[in-house]
């Protein structure tokens, strides 16, 4: 309890309640569109502008969100015309981003050990401004995903159906790519490029055994996910290990454990 | 006086450098029933979904109720159309239930950050009626059976309060009980209020029975049958 009394305790804290909220929004989102893979390839692209920016003393934030707005911005219309096979694009993308922050790493050590922070995150060492982009963050995704609740429900239920209905479906199907490519540029430095997925996706497939209604998909996905930071973050300060790593393996267990208590199989196996 | 409702001309539809249809026209009056038959690959469901506003057509030009179909009137014009597809693929646990999936065919008119009103709830009310789903609104969708999710878009059609539907192989691969079901509807619903259609199938003989008018498709162009 003394560990809430310091800012930095305050501020880690802060971060892991407003990220576990945009990640559990974006995760339905990625999960229901079947682009699971694509999260992965944004938040290496994002690591990529991290390290570029590093390398170039930029700020570290606002590159990462290009990069990862960017490879969005190309992704989904690949995912969406199907000329190429999603897989195949994401895969090319990924390999690409990957290879660029290895190239990065290598060509400027120094920025290695930064580079690895991004990679891991570091939640204990989350700045204010940090904070301010998060919160900025996550107030405009909620925003979004509340305000059109009813045109994103039906873009996730099916695109094609959606569109002959009137709705700009392809518009709010590249909305949801942005907002997975902003959000997961803020969460780089407090969760990591590479453990974000995780964060994103755990919380969203837990839900998804529980429920067959898109608002309580969202609310239990946005509440694993903050009890995963909350109790990630716990268990790191109490027993010394890696805060990001912690807060992930917390979200995974959510998952088996939903997994197994699955009421969605029961009812089925129940007839 | 029967109003034009759809009117194609010269429309040419390519893929992958493949022509899927070429100079087709057409023109269809309110009230009317077509039927399009023809062989696997003939262009029948393209036609549908050029007609929809959801395939854009390579050459010539698509007219929805007297105005050009293009980028700025596409969602306007699409909120007369209702589209039913021959298999809708979606995972049997996804979190949409029946009335959800009618009441998305309102979603288009009722416009950014507005929630459906007690106008809207008729209306789905209403045509889970017709097409007598009104057992089934609270069930999760992806877990109907193929006969079931058809009456269910349909539905969805008819609380849109589409002009014309446009309706893709929608009594193939059902068991006999509900090919008659909705054979049923067909004429109770569809033809009773003298909604225009647009019914592909590749059963000629039940098209003619069905439709006012019948229309052969082969290698991307139509044939007049009867």
């Amino acid at each position: 309890m003394e560990l809430l009394s310091y800012p930095f305790f305050q501020r880690a804290l802060m971060a892991v309640i407003l990220t576990g909220i945009s990640c559990g929004f974006l995760g339905v989102w990625v999960f229901l569109l079947k682009i699971s893979f694509l999260t992965v390839a944004i938040s290496h692209a994002a690591l990529a502008g991290g390290l570029l920016a590093i390398c170039s003393g930029l700020p570290v934030t606002p590159v990462a969100m290009g990069f990862s707005v960017v490879t969005a911005g190309i992704l989904g219309p690949l995912s969406e015309r199907g000329r190429i096979h999603p897989e195949t694009s994401i895969g090319v993308i990924f390999s690409t981003t990957l290879g660029l922050v290895f190239l990065l790493m290598g060509m400027v050590p120094e920025a290695r050990t930064q580079g690895m922070n991004l990679l891991w995150g570091s939640l204990l060492t989350v700045g204010k401004t940090d904070l301010v982009v998060l919160g900025v963050i996550t107030v405009i995704t909620t925003v979004f995903a509340v305000g059109y609740f009813k045109e994103i429900h039906s873009v996730l239920f099916h695109q094609e159906l959606a569109k002959s209905s009137g709705l700009a479906a392809s518009l709010f199907f590249f909305l949801m790519l942005f907002f997975c490519g902003v959000g997961v540029s803020a969460c780089l430095k407090s969760i990591g490029g590479l453990l974000v997925f995780s964060l994103i996706l755990n919380p969203a497939v837990a839900a998804y055994q529980i429920t067959y209604s898109l608002k309580k998909m969202y609310a239990l996905s946005c509440l694993f996910s903050i009890a995963s930071g909350v109790v990630g973050l716990a268990a790191a300060t109490a027993f010394n290990l890696p805060a990001g790593a912690s807060v992930v393996l917390v979200s995974s267990l959510i998952f088996f454990g939903c997994l197994a208590f699955c009421p969605k199989r029961r009812r089925k196996n129940n007839g | 006086m029967p109003e034009e409702v759809v009117n194609l001309k010269d429309v040419a539809v390519a893929y992958d450098n493949r022509i899927i249809l070429k100079e087709v026209n057409l023109k269809v009056l309110s009230g009317e029933a077509i039927g399009l038959w023809g062989p696997n690959g003939a262009g029948k469901t393209s036609l549908l979904k050029v007609i929809g506003g959801l395939l854009k057509a390579a050459a010539g030009t698509v007219e929805l109720f007297g105005e050009k179909l293009s980028w700025q009137s596409g969602n306007r014009l699409r909120r007369n159309i209702g589209y039913v597809p021959q298999f809708l693929e979606v995972e049997p646990e996804i979190p949409v239930l029946v009335e959800e999936v009618v009441m998305m065919g309102r979603y288009g008119q009722i416009g950014l950050f507005r929630f459906p009103d007690a106008e809207d709830y008729l209306a789905v009310e209403e045509a889970a009626r017709q097409l007598e789903i009104e057992g089934l609104l609270k069930r999760p969708f992806g877990q109907l059976s193929g006969g079931q999710k058809r009456r269910v878009l349909i539905a969805r059609s008819l609380a849109q309060g589409a002009r014309v539907l446009l309706l893709d192989e929608i009594f193939s691969w059902l068991d006999t009980r509900m090919k008659e079901k909705l054979l049923i509807l067909w004429h109770q619903v569809i033809r009773g209020q003298k909604i225009t259609s647009i019914l592909v199938s590749h059963e000629a003989e039940l098209l003619q029975s069905l439709c006012t008018r019948v229309i052969r498709m082969e290698n991307g162009q139509l044939h007049q049958v009867s």
